[in-house]
Parts: structure tokens; C-alpha cells; sequence
């Protein structure tokens, strides 16, 4: 039996997600954690052969932060990072951190099991893309990463000034990036843009990536 | 030719009276050119001006002669010998040059700027300037900085480099705002005008101009407003993203709900589709059954504790490792949050690298700062710890809330945090 460590901070898709594995023939729980910060620990004191991980875990921790320092110390282990937010960043800092497959919460069990299972024998599973998501008038995928990148640091809460200084542009051209986002959502001010953005998932604040 | 004494007296009198107003007019022209530069001008008017008094005394002293009847002086009857042609001739020449002093006098005035023209034009400006010498006495100065000097101090402004001091350090009336005491201080009067000091040095002179900077400052306190209100903006932006996560949650509870639901639906349509083909081998009614009583069965009995430290307890327990805690943990979210963070990374190098059973916790305060430490039972490390992931990662974070972090490797693995107190805990 293939041993599975889950990493999910709410009870009820922990839950949900330990009947998908122990009702697999093929896998078994190791173990379940709120936080993606005990998770390299637990893997120390148990055999784990699989982490089924959410990105945004208890306590603020971050599961791909978490995937990265597990895969330095325990690259034998597989890890599948699952989400159920569409933040556009999420894939490719998985890639950057090791994490073998990544997926979304929404798949059935027979999708997040078939997911499991071609991560172990070897097949790294990404999405071809994030899902679309409606912005106002506009879709996610009208944005071009420039604006994504204002726009995230705008849902952290940050100035012109402070965003132009973090992405070394002027602040006219951060307020022209706001301007046009604004523009193609239909949305009256950049506090609409945010929340709306942050709602959708479009933009998930991470406090350790934004600051 | 015709002499002086050969005129009527009416033309005696006219004549001498004509050299009486060209030595007069003369007079008035020499003052006029003595501060001028060239000196032909000048010496002209003093030749002009000899000739027509000259003329006027010998002539004046020809008709007392007359009048007394006897000659008074023997020079002047013998100049009124001479012909009166051509003292006419003088005359005219005389009159001539001084009209071309007097309109060379006007063109010099339109052209040229006067003392009193620079003063009466520095008092028109709408900024207020004064020029004066080191000590500080005053060598120009505009109405409008002798005005601001009565507004700013109630006084009159006579000594320009005590001025600027006294602007400098901000000693204005209590009816004005100082808005800046650097080297450019600037002051809001009490009729609402900005207005901003500059000094320069011109070679050895100094200048102090005042602008009035009204528009400017107006422009600026609203952006300053604006600024705030951004600010504000921002912080309550900050706010909801940290609420949002928790709608995020129950938004993804909601789905699970309807995911379960949906199964419910499913299982009674497979239940149903089994017992009226009543096909004994078809267990996928059951399957599905199971799964669902056992969802809502877990989540009916379980009812975790979410907070931070109930998390390590649990999972240091399912690790294996005992928590010994001494003292008590902050009631403030974010030190709590922060120190469990810390008991988590101390809680890995523990297992991984010093096989530790127990994980020893303290925590305590003092006036400025919470302190957390973490040991354990383990074997000590046999080399220093370089910091490497998880560690760099949660001095970046302490660090970021301006607290600091200790990591020592003898006689035994120790960490230490410590966060400053921002108040709201009971203590």
C-alpha cells in the first residue's frame, strides 16, 4: 500500500479527501496535518510515499513553500499540490518549487486518484492553463503578466509609489496598468478591481511572496 | 554794428535778462549731469554757464551805469561796446546746447533705470525680496517682504539676517502655521496664503526671496488628503484580504456541501435503479452509502480546536513527540501564530536531525518584548547550524514583524524568538 500524507486545513475537504484514499485499494493514510509547516516533520517520523497538499494551509503556511523544502530534504517523496483557488501564479511556482503534479480541488475522486497514481509512476500533471475566470466585462486571460503582477501588488494593499518601487517602473505606469485593467473590467475604482479580483481567486495575497 | 548801449532800455533789459535765464537753466543742468559719467558735457555747461553769467554781470553792471549815470566799471561799458549781434549769436548757441543737454537729460531718464524706478518696480512684484549684507542690515527691500515681516513677527523687517533665523527656527506668531522650518522655511498666514523663503547668495550679497506658494500648497495638502485617504484605502484593503481567506474557506465548504449532496442524489438513484432490477451483485449502492455515512459520521463527531498551539499539539502527537510547555503562550494572534511557526520549525530539526522525543517550550515576557525558546531532548548538533530553508524562512518572517532570532548549537540546539509587545495581551 502506498502511503499518502494529506495537508488540508479544513476539516470537512480533509475529510472528504481521506475517504477518497481510503477507499482506494491501492493507497492508505499515513497521516492528515492542518499545516503544511508539520508536513516535512511528519514525513521524518513516518513512511510517507505521496503528499496530497493544498496550497493555502492553517497557520499561513504556504504548501508549495512547504513542497520546496521537503523535495531538498526528501526528494524521494512525490507530491501532488491541489487547489481550489484559479491564483494564475500558483502553477508556476509549483514548477519552480518541484512539486510533482498540481491539480484542482474541484476533480472527482477517480480524477484526483488517476492524478495520484500517474504521479507515481513517474508523469508530472499540470493544468495546460489556469481556469478562466470573468473580471467584470473581461476574462483572466486578457491580462498580461505585467498587470497581473501590479494587480496582485494592488489586492496586497500597496501604493502607486510602493508597486512602481517593487516592480522597478515609474508610477505613471503603474497607473496606467490600473487605468486599463479598470478600463476592460468596467470597474469604478481600483478598491473594486482588487476586491473583485481577490474574490474570483484571480489574485490570492501572500504575504511571504507579496511583502 | 549795433552795441548794447546803442538798444532801447526794454531791449538792455531783455537781453540781460535772457543771459540771467541761460545761466539759471544752466545751473539746473550741471546738477543734473554732475553724477554722469563723461565730463565734455560738463565742462561745456561750466564754459556756457561762465560766458552767460559773465555777460549777465557786465551787462547788469551797464545799466546801473545808466541808472546812476555815471560808468561803474570801465570793463563792462567796454564790452557793451561789442556788438550785440554777436552776443545774440552766443546766446542762441548757448540755448541751443542746453536744449540738446535737456533733451539728451529726458532720453537718459526713459532709457535708463534710477534708483527710485528700481525700488518702485521691486514693490509691484507679488513676491516679496530684500537684499542685504552679511551683518544683516538691509541694502533693498520690496513692500511685499516688509509686509510679510509684519505678519510673520508684527514688526518691521530691519534686519534681514535675523529674519531668516528667527524663520528658521520656526519663531513666528501663534497665528501663523509653520509649515517647514528647513532651509527653505515656509509659512501659512493667517489670511490662509503660503508662502516659501529662499536664501542665496549673490557674490557678496545675500538674497531672500518669498514665493507665494498658496496654489502649490493647496495642490500638495490635497494630495497629502488624498495620500491618507489611499493610505486608509489600502489598510482596509489589507484588512479584507485577510477576512477574504476565510471566505475563501467556507465558499470551498460550500462546494463540498454540494458535492456530497449531489452523491446523496446519486446513491438514492442507484439505490433506487438496484431495487427495481433487484441485481444482488451490484454493490456500487453500497459503496456509495458508505462513503457518504462516513463523511457525514466524521463530520458530525469531529469538532477540532483551531487554534495554532491545539494544531502542534496534534501534530506533534501524531508525530510522535511529546510538547513540554512552560509558561504561557500570548493571547495575541499574530505572536501566537508566529512562536507556534517557530515551535513547527524547531519541531522538524528535532525529529530530523537530533531524533528528539520531547520537544521542550517556553515562553515568557517582560515590559517591551514576548520570548519564546525552543530545546530538545535529542542529541546536540556536532557541527554549528547553517540556517538553511526552513529557518532562513521564519527569521524572515520574525524580522518582518521586528522581532529577532537566535539560533544556537552548544551546548545544545536552541531557539530563540523574540517579538516586541504591541499591546493587547493581558500578560
Amino acid at each position: 500500500m502506498i502511503k499518502v500524507l494529506l495537508v488540508e486545513d479544513d476539516h470537512m475537504a480533509r475529510q472528504l479527501l481521506e475517504i477518497y484514499i481510503n477507499k482506494s485499494e491501492k493507497y492508505t493514510l499515513a497521516g492528515s496535518a492542518e499545516s503544511a509547516m508539520f508536513a516535512e516533520a511528519f514525513c521524518h517520523t513516518h513512511q510517507v510515499d505521496l503528499i496530497l497538499m493544498d496550497v493555502y494551509t492553517a497557520m499561513n503556511a504556504n504548501g508549495i513553500d512547504a513542497a520546496a523544502d521537503i523535495k531538498k530534504h526528501l526528494p524521494h517523496i512525490k507530491i501532488v499540490v491541489i487547489t481550489s483557488q484559479p491564483e494564475c501564479s500558483y502553477i508556476e511556482r509549483a514548477r519552480a518549487a518541484g512539486v510533482d503534479s498540481f491539480w484542482y480541488k474541484s476533480a472527482t475522486a477517480e480524477e484526483i486518484i488517476s492524478i495520484m497514481d500517474r504521479t507515481l509512476a513517474g508523469e508530472s500533471i499540470y493544468p495546460d492553463t489556469t481556469p478562466e475566470l470573468q473580471l467584470g466585462n473581461t476574462l483572466s486571460e486578457s491580462f498580461s503578466e505585467r498587470e497581473l503582477e501590479v494587480l496582485r501588488l494592488v489586492v496586497a494593499g500597496y501604493t502607486d509609489a510602493v508597486i512602481a518601487e517593487k516592480l522597478f517602473i515609474s508610477i505613471p505606469t503603474v497607473k496606467t496598468h490600473i487605468q486599463n485593467m479598470k478600463n476592460r473590467t468596467g470597474f469604478r475604482n481600483r478598491t473594486e478591481l482588487a476586491v473583485r479580483a481577490r474574490e474570483c481567486g484571480l489574485i490570492i495575497s501572500d504575504r511571504k511572496k507579496d511583502s | 554794428m549795433l552795441s548794447f548801449h546803442e538798444l532801447p532800455p526794454f531791449g538792455k533789459t531783455i537781453v540781460t535778462a535772457l543771459f540771467f535765464i541761460a545761466f539759471s537753466l544752466g545751473i539746473c543742468l550741471i546738477f543734473a549731469e554732475y553724477a554722469k559719467k563723461y565730463r565734455l558735457p560738463k565742462i561745456l555747461l561750466i564754459v556756457a554757464n561762465l560766458t552767460s553769467y559773465t555777460a549777465m554781470l557786465l551787462y547788469a553792471t551797464s545799466l546801473r551805469s545808466a541808472r546812476l549815470q555815471k560808468p561803474v566799471s570801465a570793463i563792462a561799458e567796454a564790452f557793451c561796446e561789442w556788438p550785440v549781434f554777436i552776443l545774440i549769436q552766443v546766446l542762441i548757441i548757448i540755448f541751443l546746447y542746453h536744449s540738446f543737454v535737456i533733451i539728451k537729460e529726458i532720453s537718459y531718464k526713459k532709457k535708463t533705470l534710477t534708483q527710485s524706478s528700481i525700488k518702485e518696480g521691486i514693490d509691484k512684484l507679488s513676491s516679496g525680496l530684500c537684499y542685504y549684507h552679511d551683518s544683516g542690515r538691509i541694502i533693498l527691500m520690496n513692500s511685499k517682504m516688509d509686509s510679510l515681516s509684519h505678519s510673520i513677527f508684527g514688526r518691521d523687517l530691519q534686519n534681514a539676517d535675523l529674519f531668516l533665523k528667527n524663520l528658521r527656527e520656526g519663531l513666528a506668531s501663534p497665528s501663523v502655521a509653520v509649515l517647514s522650518t528647513d532651509s527653505q522655511p515656509t509659512l501659512r498666514l493667517p489670511d490662509g496664503s503660503a508662502w516659501m523663503f529662499t536664501h542665496s547668495r549673490l557674490d557678496n550679497i545675500n538674497q531672500l526671496v518669498a514665493t507665494d506658494i498658496t496654489h502649490l500648497q493647496n495642490i500638495a495638502d490635497e494630495l497629502e488628503n488624498k495620500n491618507e485617504q489611499l493610505k486608509a484605502l489600502n489598510l482596509r484593503l489589507k484588512k479584507y484580504g485577510e477576512n477574504v481567506d476565510e471566505l475563501t474557506r467556507e465558499k470551498e465548504r460550500l462546494e463540498i456541501k454540494a458535492r456530497i449532496h449531489r452523491e446523496l442524489g446519486q446513491a438514492l438513484l442507484a439505490s433506487r435503479r438496484f431495487l427495481l432490477s433487484n441485481n444482488e451483485e451490484d454493490d456500487a449502492p453500497v459503496e456509495r452509502w458508505q462513503r457518504i455515512i462516513a463523511l457525514l459520521h466524521k463530520e458530525a463527531v469531529t469538532q477540532e480546536d483551531e487554534k495554532p498551539i491545539a494544531m502542534l499539539t496534534r501534530a506533534a502527537k501524531a508525530m510522535g513527540i511529546n510538547l513540554e510547555i512552560t509558561g504561557k503562550l500570548p493571547l495575541e494572534h499574530n505572536v501566537q501564530l508566529m512562536f507556534v511557526q517557530a515551535a513547527a520549525e524547531a519541531l522538524t530539526n528535532a525529529i530530523s536531525h537530533a531524533g528528539a522525543k520531547t520537544l521542550y517550550m517556553s515562553f515568557l515576557h517582560d515590559v517591551y518584548d514576548y520570548i519564546a525558546q525552543f530545546t530538545n531532548d535529542g542529541a546536540p548538533p556536532a557541527a554549528k547550524i547553517v540556517e538553511g530553508g526552513g529557518l532562513s524562512s521564519l527569521r524572515q518572517k520574525i524580522e518582518r514583524e521586528g522581532g529577532t532570532m537566535i539560533v544556537d548549537s552548544h551546548p545544545e540546539f536552541t531557539l530563540t524568538v523574540i517579538l516586541p509587545m504591541k499591546g493587547g495581551d493581558d500578560k
